[in-house]
């Protein structure tokens, strides 16, 4: 018989161990103090999830009654449909209408859409079937690059490459149009269609890679099925795989659109800010992003609660196509849900790879990892056996052809913006340019971007200790606490859920706008804390979704494990599923942290930007995203420009540098589940 | 099984006596349970089971799949209300006090009542002695470093695990075999000395080998703990209970029901139950 396992606490042996009657040696009630520090835990995150809720819904309602006015004077139906936008006229009263930027919206997304939707789908089948398996995976990582590019990015290679460079194809375009009434001259340097093909390089990675996800839930046997009749690669394609994925392809297009149609500062810089409804695609126009953001400088009174108004459109109609977008690839794919968060919260490759590896291994972490998923490679054909007709061979070889056609349109953008960002920024950079000021103005040559630097790396600090304490905690709520408190508290956590999920889909300009009403106003001046403020909203629901998303892939045996020890709620929390979840919700965080830091729009209406160096959180701050716009919106200079790019150059390094960690963090955590 | 491990049993198990004297009538059992039922919101899975867990026991609870053996169990240590909607009727005791009473913790009744699943879940990324060190750490118990080291040794020598990693304590208990994180998962388990000794079909995901090996082990525990075990292998009911409970479903949406409740060896040879004597024979289930 084996010698008694005595009490860990070292009271040994104990009575009546072996022989006769044991007795009851541990008490079926919990110390005090071990309660309170349960519900300690409970109610911190109650309180963190109720708080960022709370505040959420402070915002909304500022915002809301900001825009009192505009009802009462144009009423709902009138500023909707109103065509003239006269804010500020020689005499008389303003007048409002939103339907100039609505239809701007709707224009720019929908070229953008009609250019994206099918390189994407190209970038998508390239990357799941006709690309060799080893090119697939550094392919679709090349092309989430794109996604990682700033919005004020892509405006400056817009205005200072792509202008110059179509606009003599442009211009033949507008002369040999005959009867295309809506391609007619001039030629403006901002335009519909310019825009919309800057908008469709920045919507097209979000689009594959959801696309990308969805070909990969076609079920083996369907695509073994079509091999099985002989069907060549692009025959299975078209008739196993398009026809499952056809929902999830509009569900990814709707969830592409919902981020174009917020699309601020590229936007801002492109198409002109000239409010018209009509007109050639050629000429120039105005979003309801790009209004509010460029506006909103000289905008007082009625102006800026017109602008509000806009803003709370532009709410809606995001929110819709999210909803719709949702639903589509909700019900086109079992993971739907958590694939449009996925998407949602930015995490292209680097988060899915590492989820997909973990969901496969049946939830315990202890099975052998399965096989690739998703895609069946063709039989090879034999010598001998009848082959394929010419015909079917010459449709097939066609098929594979516009797809790496596709492929090779979507990397070109992508090769051009890098290789512009580094031919033009790269001889900027010196130690100097990191640790000197800006100029004083456009035509000063020299000079730096410390003070940027310093403003964007302080607010993305007061960022981060916004967002994620209380993103985790959130989840946390989410994920563990309301779960296990009975039906009302999971009620409860669903609906901030559902909060959470609103507040992924609203538009970083929307954002940086309620915060202005709600904060700077209230505090009496811009600052980098509202600014920080700003960014913490945008990084606080990519936080919570991806630590919600890890921590359900703790296994549950893990919990049940502490549990059966008798270890308490926070006990089981902070050592068994934190430690499990910490990479992931690092890699999240890191990722929205790069998401927020490219932010331009937000910063606009909160930290300002100031020429000099300052720490001071109180005061207005630069940032580099601002500091690019501010160098671009108004006069271009050879000056202003240098300083541009050399801003760009650095940001897009800082955020690719995050992107990177976020990557290998998730790499190496995948590395280490698979042993 | 090795030579090595042999002689390791016979170092590790001096002999004792193992009859267990005969009971006192006004004491308690460790654990019984009371007209008890078990819900998963409106579906009922067990209804009315009346058991009572000896000391120095080790019961077997047989039955069908889905009769609700698994569900029965996880009652035991409030370990099934984790379950969303999941609820009970009836009521357990612990040494004669309801573990569903107003004054009693899940957290406590846990740490009283200790439980070994299906598939091995140690923590595969802490070492092996952090894994049985979890269980004081979670509880607070503060150990010297001295007291660590021979809690482990002690616990990993119980669980006749000691011979083959204590070279390794170390290493992420991730690189076990699954017999091997079974039997930590056992150690584990006796590291907070618990009264009773829930195993939810333990050898389930294992391979013959270890199977024996968990068995022995079992034999050796019930001198130090009441067992209850749940198996669907009649065998090994067989070979390591002292008494058996049998559970089945009559018909389909129907809950599960305790049938009859004995010495084993009456269970399998005298069954007074025909339905009973069905499924133990292999003519049912």
């Amino acid at each position: 018989m084996s010698p008694p396992p005595a009490t860990a606490a070292g009271a040994e042996p104990e009575k009546g161990s072996a022989l006769g009657r044991s007795e009851r040696r541990h008490p079926i009630t919990r110390p005090v103090a071990s309660r309170v520090a349960d519900q300690a835990y409970v109610w911190l995150c109650t309180l963190a999830a109720l708080a960022a809720m709370a505040g959420v819904g402070y915002l909304i309602y500022k915002t809301a009654a900001e825009t009192g006015e505009v009802w009462s004077t144009y009423g709902i139906w009138g500023f909707l449909t109103g065509t003239e936008w006269i804010p500020q006229p020689a005499d008389g009263q303003p007048v409002f209408g939103a339907l100039p930027f609505i239809y701007g919206t709707l224009v720019t997304s929908a070229i953008a859409m009609a250019l994206a939707v099918p390189l994407a789908i190209g970038v998508a089948l390239a990357t799941t079937v006709f690309l060799p398996r080893v090119l697939r995976g550094p392919v679709s990582a090349v092309v989430d690059l794109l996604a990682a590019v700033p919005s004020v990015v892509y405006g400056l290679w817009g205005i200072l490459v792509l202008v110059p460079t179509l606009r003599p194809a442009l211009e033949w375009v507008s002369e040999h149009n005959g009867p295309l009434g809506f391609l007619a001259g001039p030629v403006t340097s901002g335009s519909y269609l310019l825009s919309g093909m800057v908008l469709a390089i920045m919507v097209l990675p979000i689009i594959a890679a959801i696309t990308r996800e969805v070909f990969l839930t076609v079920p083996v046997d369907q695509q073994e099925g079509a091999y099985a009749l002989g069907a060549t690669r692009w025959e299975m394609v078209r008739d196993a795989m398009l026809p499952w994925a056809r929902s999830g392809i509009v569900g990814a297009s709707a969830l592409g659109l919902g981020r174009a149609v917020g699309e601020t500062i590229a936007l801002a810089l492109l198409l002109g800010n000239v409010p018209n409804v009509g007109g050639s695609l050629l000429g120039p126009g105005s979003t309801l992003a790009g209004v509010i953001a460029l506006e909103f400088g000289e905008a007082f009174d009625v102006h800026l609660a017109a602008l509000t108004a806009l803003a709370l459109v532009l709410f809606v109609i995001a929110f819709i196509i999210n909803a719709l977008a949702r639903l589509l690839v909700a019900r086109s794919s079992g993971g739907g849900e958590s694939l449009v968060r996925r998407a949602l919260t930015n995490r292209g490759l680097a988060g899915l790879g590492t989820i997909r590896a973990r969901e496969q291994e049946g939830g315990d972490g202890l099975d052998e990892p399965a096989d690739e998923p998703g895609i069946v490679e063709p039989p090879r054909r034999l010598a001998g056996l009848p082959s394929v007709s010419t015909s079917r061979r010459v449709r097939s070889y066609a098929a594979e052809g516009t797809v790496y056609l596709a492929l090779a349109l979507a990397l070109i953008p992508l090769g051009a913006i890098l290789y512009e960002i580094v031919r033009n920024g790269l001889p900027a950079i010196s130690w100097d340019f990191l640790t000197t000021e800006q100029p004083p103005d456009a035509f000063t040559p020299g000079g730096g971007i410390s003070n940027a630097l310093v403003g964007t790396l302080i607010m993305m600090g007061i960022a981060t200790a916004v967002a994620a304490p209380l993103g985790v905690l959130t989840a946390l709520f989410i994920n563990d606490v309301a779960a296990g408190l009975g039906p009302g508290f999971r009620r409860i956590g669903d609906a901030v859920g559902f909060f959470v999920d609103i507040l992924l889909g609203v538009p970083s300009v929307v954002v940086g706008l309620t915060v202005y009403l709600a904060l700077v106003l209230a505090m009496g001046n811009f600052s980098a804390l509202a600014g920080g403020i700003a960014l913490g909203i945008i990084m606080f629901p990519i936080v919570v979704r991806a630590t919600d998303e890890i921590l359900r892939l703790v296994p549950e045996a893990q919990r049940e494990a502490a549990e059966a020890l008798g270890a308490p709620r926070w006990r089981t929390t902070v050592s068994v599923v934190l430690p499990a979840a910490a990479p992931g919700i690092l890699t999240g965080t890191m990722l929205a942290l790069a998401r927020a830091s490219g932010e331009a729009a937000p910063l606009l209406f909160t930290s300002l930007g100031w020429q000099f160096l300052s720490t001071d959180v109180l005061a207005p701050i630069a940032a580099l995203p601002q500091l690019i716009f501010a160098n671009m919106v108004d006069i271009q200079t050879p000056e202003s420009t240098e300083l541009a790019w050399g801003a760009a150059f650095v940001l897009v390094a800082m955020i690719l540098f995050l992107n990177l960690i976020a990557r290998l963090i998730a790499r190496f955590t995948r590395s280490l589940e698979v042993r | 099984m090795s030579t090595e491990q042999s002689t390791a049993r016979a170092t590790e198990a001096p002999p004792g006596p193992s009859a267990p004297p005969p009971s006192a009538p006004s004491a308690p059992p460790p654990l019984r349970t009371r007209g008890l039922g078990a819900f998963f919101g409106s579906h009922k899975a067990i209804e009315d089971i009346d058991l009572d867990f000896e000391d120095n026991t080790v019961t077997a609870l047989i039955g069908p799949s889905g009769c609700g053996k698994s569900t029965y169990i996880r009652t035991l240590n409030r370990m099934h209300e984790n379950v969303p909607n999941a609820r009970i009727e009836g009521d357990v005791e612990l040494h004669g006090e309801s573990i569903y009473g107003r004054a009693a913790d899940p957290v406590a009744i846990r740490r009283a009542i200790g439980m070994v699943f299906q598939r091995p879940n140690p923590f595969p990324t802490k070492s092996i002695a952090d894994n049985v060190l979890a269980g004081p750490k979670f509880n607070r118990i503060r150990l010297s470093r001295r007291e660590r080291q021979d809690l482990v040794e002690r616990v990993l020598r119980a669980a006749g695990l000691w011979n083959e990693v204590k070279n390794r304590l170390r290493a992420p208990a991730g690189g076990l075999s699954g017999g091997q994180q079974q039997r930590l998962c056992i150690a584990r388990a006796l590291s907070i000395d618990p009264d009773v000794l829930l195993m939810d079909e333990p050898c389930s995901a294992l391979d013959p080998q270890s199977t024996d090996r968990i068995e022995e082990l079992i034999d050796q525990l019930k001198e130090r703990v009441t067992i209850v075990i749940v198996t669907h292998n009649m065998q090994q009911a067989a070979r390591v209970s002292d008494r058996t409970a049998f559970i089945t479903i009559e018909t389909d949406g129907e809950p599960g029901r305790l049938v009859e409740t004995g010495p084993t060896s009456d269970i399998f040879n005298a069954p007074s139950k025909p339905a009973t004597e069905a499924y133990v024979s292999g003519r049912f289930g």
